[in-house]
């Protein structure tokens, strides 16, 4: 994981996971994210966790730390590269928190227009990579 | 069954209220299948985002006047359609997916207040738009059901 002291920006190589706390937001059948899952909170951000020096077992371990937290299943994650958001005018900002110094936000969405905030969420869906949790892929 | 009546008249709104019957009846047959995903979907989605944070992201829960609108969007589909998923978002909105392939897919979600937001990726082309509900499914809209399936 990234040394909390020292936080450097976002790059646009980098790849940002987005957890995915409900299965209204992804589908077993065909292992693909929806787009509601990149659909900003009324606050404007979504929560994303770098990549950045860190291995699987920590990307996971944050995943499941916070479904801890929230009383939530982890049902997977959805990776994508923080370029892709960029090519949609969105800013991936650092946000180090207690517990997660790779935890980013990405901002910049047009919050005064739901349908093209849809569009963009679909675009960015269909870019990420889906990645169902371990214990998940032993189930099926 | 496409069917566009207005007027204000008491005969007009007794004929609307009989077809919108009928609508329902035929809609309850196991194989035109809306009263299934209404069953089964629709009051999962209400079970599961119904409360505040359902997403762990501090998702706005789904209310019942959303519950309702989604409800009577699902019946005024024309019968035949195909099925959409169903789902939520972080506003409150419940969401209908339709998804034939990576970049054939709509996505419309209706919202408290009665409007539909839709976006749909269409081979290289998109859109995306807003039309209010009342009560009938905007042409714009079945256009871009059809257009998804049309692979």
């Amino acid at each position: 994981m990234l040394d909390p002291a020292n936080v450097p920006a976002v790059e646009p190589d980098e790849l940002l996971a987005r957890y995915i706390f409900s299965d209204r937001h992804f589908s077993r059948e065909k292992r693909r994210v929806k787009a509601g899952a990149f659909i900003p909170a009324p606050d404007g951000a979504i929560s994303v966790t770098r990549h950045r020096e860190a291995t699987q077992q920590e990307v996971w371990q944050v995943g499941r730390a916070i479904a801890r937290l929230r009383n939530s299943t982890l049902y997977a994650r959805a990776d994508v590269l923080s370029a892709t958001c960029e090519n949609w005018q969105l800013r991936s900002e650092a946000a180090p928190i207690h517990g997660n110094p790779n935890h980013a936000n990405v901002v910049g969405w047009p919050m005064q227009d739901k349908a093209r905030r849809k569009l963009i969420a679909e675009e960015i869906a269909l870019a990420a990579n889906f990645v169902p949790t371990p214990e998940s892929e032993h189930r099926t | 069954m496409t069917t566009t009546l207005r007027g204000g008249s008491q005969t007009a709104e007794y004929i609307q209220q009989q077809l919108a019957d009928q609508r329902r009846y035929l809609h309850k047959s196991a194989a035109l299948g809306i009263e299934q995903v209404l069953r089964d979907e629709l009051a999962e989605t209400w079970e599961e985002c119904s409360q505040p944070d359902w997403d762990a992201y501090n998702a706005l829960p789904v209310t019942w006047e959303t519950y309702r609108n989604a409800e009577r969007f699902l019946l005024a589909l024309p019968l035949g359609i195909q099925l959409p998923s169903i789902g939520a978002e972080p506003d409150g909105d419940i969401t209908f997916e339709w998804h034939c392939a990576p970049r054939r897919t709509l996505s419309v979600s209706i919202s408290a207040d009665e409007q539909l937001h839709y976006a749909a990726l269409l081979g290289p082309g998109r859109t995306c738009g807003s039309e209010p509900f009342f009560g009938e499914v905007p042409r714009r809209i079945l256009e871009l059901i059809r257009d998804v399936y049309t692979c």
